[in-house]
């Protein structure tokens, strides 16, 4: 009977020092308690994050940008993969702190997180094998179209092209995969990724212009402006000293065409 | 044993004041922490305002959703059966080649990780075909992504079965085999009407549980882009950014397919006139 | 024909496959110590003849193995935050999603275990004056593991099965390092085969140690599909 009511006491003390941690209010405080910022980023998105086949360790242009904002708050990023469809629960949930993700800044998801600004603007548009012959979004009326759940690529698409059949893949890899595997006539994603593919795979082929505009902005905890202000601060720090364009140039071998919302102090 | 003590106490809760102080001790307390957690811890900081009309909103995902798994279920289970009934006899044979190859089948299906095996029928398949058949001839033969789902399926369950259906076979006293061949049946005649209507019978219990099981493991078929009930509750949590409510409803549904499968069964047995059996 | 198969593949990235395998074991050793040390507490509850312990013991275990693997690797991983209030990571995520998934299947073992030895041991033990750990250690487990030994070997091979679902919430162990490797390779039949061929020995070297131990009147099945 003792024994089991000092373990109960020794538990009710233990939680309560766990509490200590997790009372503080904005996630910049707590990220900065910790010394440590969890980062969610893409596993399969060259070339902004996909996985180092040596070192096994996540890399990209997304990565390098969450390591700066980490040197600039004075904390350490660790790096989880974020696929299309968990980026926003992750941030909901708790289970990270900072979203890098390629996620397009939407209104309808304003509804469940809050938006950095934006670092970066891209489009989408299908990309095709050269056998097919696709050159134009309105052949695929009918065709099987791959892209990857939770991704706003699909509904994008069907916007477009309502008659095209959506196969939801997890990840870009396997969008991919099965495009060469010629399940699948044509993919839909960003054209960041679709310009890295082509250039990589010379048996794919771009289909027409851009049809959207997809504005990237780093997600953030809602009603955090504490947390939300300190990111975008640190992300103009990094574009007034250049590092923005050293990154961007060391992965996109050119400079940024794109100018980022910025302010002054 | 349990079943003497527990109606020995006569339906008493506890035998004596010192157990009704331990239970009051180990719920009260359990009670206690998960009332301080949820109120006063650190989840209580947690905003999470709760919406469970969404799963009434969206319930026609969760429909379509049940749909595929149940069509998946009904192809795999059919094929898994009979898959296992014939790995089960090969098994018992006498004959070498038949049973090497029954051994060598559930022991490679039994090996691999349902995940492999789906994504090798799927991706691997799709390989082997795209280099003997679609390149050298121009065809364009697919797999598409629900075969490749009922195949992996099928044969990974298919294994589990043989076994418990050669576990029925073995349970046959040699005494029916030898009375059968008295009244002239042939070999096969002997299977058909003498030992697989016994054996299947007695195994029902571990099959149901193998049955359900094929239920459960589908859920893996949701990374191969199979839009099951799996992905579909991941769907409503993308839309609704409410999941906790999603994956509960989800997780309700694959509990009531169980549920459903159950007395499926116990309907059947009933039906057939056989003494019901339940899963231990 | 060496360059559709791809073979080559396979060498190439071995140390990227061997990182993952080791995360694997990682995660199939934590997992091992957890899911046995839950289910023999969920598993004496179960076998007790107090019913306020059996029931509602039965209950969770119940429900527990209802649910499929993979729903619930994502559901401890994405709503730990609500509900406990701390975060886990991809990995502990997944270690204790396959603790209490296949502690739930683990419980059902222990408690056949326990059943399977006789009673009249544990009303001997009893009645030289023993409490209940020390007859429950020192009488009742040490049989009850003999007979439980190969239904524990098939559930550890299903555990170091079940680590794959893992790849779902991001841990890198070595099913995702393969699909990883087949995305930026292209090739499919050589890493799956490649994939197949390590698991396959790992666990039929596991699942022979099973039946070795299984060679013995009184033991139990435990072949479940899980």
């Amino acid at each position: 009977m003792r024994k089991i009511a000092v373990v109960f006491v020794a538990l009710v003390i233990a939680l309560a020092a766990a509490c200590e941690v997790l009372a503080a209010d904005s996630l910049l405080d707590k990220v900065k308690q910790k010394g440590e910022m969890i980062v969610g980023t893409k596993y399969d998105f060259p070339p902004m994050g996909s996985i180092n086949k040596d070192t096994g360790k996540p890399e990209g242009f997304e990565v390098d940008l969450a390591n700066e904002i980490a040197k600039e708050l004075g904390v350490k990023a660790t790096f989880v993969q974020a696929l299309s469809k968990t980026r926003i629960p992750l941030i909901v949930n708790g289970n990270v702190d900072l979203i890098v993700a390629t996620m397009t800044h939407k209104r309808e998801r304003e509804q469940a997180i809050d938006f950095s600004m934006h670092y970066m603007i891209t489009g989408q548009r299908p990309i095709t094998r050269k056998d097919t012959g696709i050159t134009h979004v309105s052949q695929l009326a009918g065709k099987q179209v791959a892209a990857v759940q939770g991704g706003n690529a699909g509904p994008n698409l069907l916007k477009v092209q309502p008659k095209a059949i959506l196969v939801q893949f997890q990840e870009q890899t396997e969008a991919l995969l099965a495009l060469k595997q010629k399940k699948v006539d044509a993919v839909v994603s960003d054209d960041v990724l679709n310009q890295w593919w082509v250039k990589n795979n010379p048996d794919l082929v771009l289909v027409g212009k851009l049809y959207t505009i997809e504005p990237y902005g780093m997600g953030v905890r809602q009603n955090d402006s504490k947390w939300r202000n300190a990111i975008n601060q640190a992300l103009m720090e990094i574009w007034d000293s250049g590092r923005y364009h050293e990154i961007h140039f060391k992965w996109f071998g050119q400079k940024p065409e794109f100018e980022i919302p910025w302010y002054p102090k | 044993m349990r079943d003497a003590i527990l109606a020995a106490r006569r339906g008493q809760w506890f035998e004596a004041p010192r157990e009704r102080r331990a239970f009051l001790l180990v719920w009260g307390g359990v009670a206690a922490l998960v009332v301080w957690y949820f109120f006063f811890g650190p989840r209580a900081q947690y905003d999470y305002n709760w919406r469970w009309s969404v799963v009434w909103q969206y319930r026609r995902f969760l429909l379509w959703g049940m749909g595929t798994t149940l069509y998946i279920f009904a192809w795999s289970l059919v094929a898994s059966l009979v898959l296992g009934v014939f790995c089960g006899i090969g098994r018992t044979t006498n004959v070498r080649w038949v049973r090497a190859l029954s051994v060598g089948y559930v022991e490679v299906f039994r090996n691999i990780p349902l995940l492999v095996q789906m994504w090798w029928a799927y991706f691997g398949l799709q390989q082997i075909l795209n280099a003997t058949l679609n390149d050298p001839f121009g065809l364009r033969v697919l797999i598409p992504s629900t075969f490749a789902c009922i195949l992996a399926l099928s044969l990974y369950t298919g294994a589990y079965m043989g076994e418990v259906v050669r576990s029925g076979i073995r349970s046959i006293p040699r005494g029916q085999w030898e009375a059968a061949t008295s009244t002239g049946l042939s070999r096969a005649q002997t299977w058909r009407h003498v030992v697989l209507p016994q054996a299947l019978v007695i195994v029902i219990p571990p099959l149901t549980s193998e049955i359900l099981n094929i239920i459960k493991n589908s859920a893996v078929a949701m990374t191969i882009a199979i839009t099951d009930l799996m992905f579909y509750s991941q769907k409503i949590e993308e839309e609704t950014f409410a999941g906790f409510e999603a994956y509960t409803a989800g997780t309700l549904l694959f509990l009531l397919l169980t549920l459903l499968t159950v007395g499926a069964i116990y309907l059947l047995q009933r039906l057939f006139g056989l003494k019901v059996r339940t899963a231990g | 024909m060496e360059s559709f198969w791809k073979w080559r593949v396979i060498p190439e990235n071995l140390g990227f496959f061997a990182g993952g395998f080791r995360l694997t074991l990682t995660i199939f050793v934590l997992a091992w110590v957890g899911c046995w040390a839950f289910a023999v507490v969920f598993g004496a509850m179960r076998h007790s003849s107090r019913p306020w312990l059996s029931y509602p013991a039965a209950a969770v275990v119940e429900i527990i193995r209802g649910t499929p693997g993979l729903m619930f690797v994502v559901w401890v991983y994405f709503l730990s935050q609500p509900l406990i209030g701390y975060a886990l990571s991809p990995f502990w995520a997944a270690v204790w999603a396959l603790v209490i998934h296949q502690g739930a299947y683990g419980a059902e073992v222990v408690r056949a275990g326990l059943n399977s030895v006789p009673r009249g041991q544990t009303a001997a033990g009893y009645s030289t004056g023993l409490g209940y750990l020390a007859v429950m250690g020192f009488i009742v487990l040490p049989q009850a593991l003999r007979n439980m030994a190969p239904a524990i070997v098939n559930r550890s091979v299903a555990l170091f099965k079940n680590t794959s679902l893992a790849f779902v919430i991001g841990v890198i162990e070595f099913f995702r390092a393969g699909t990883i490797v087949n995305g930026r390779e292209n090739a499919s039949f050589s890493v799956f085969t490649f994939l197949a061929a390590v698991y396959f020995v790992c666990c039929f070297s596991l699942s022979r140690l099973g039946h070795r131990l299984g060679q013995r009147p009184g033991v139990i099945e435990d072949t479940t599909a899980v």
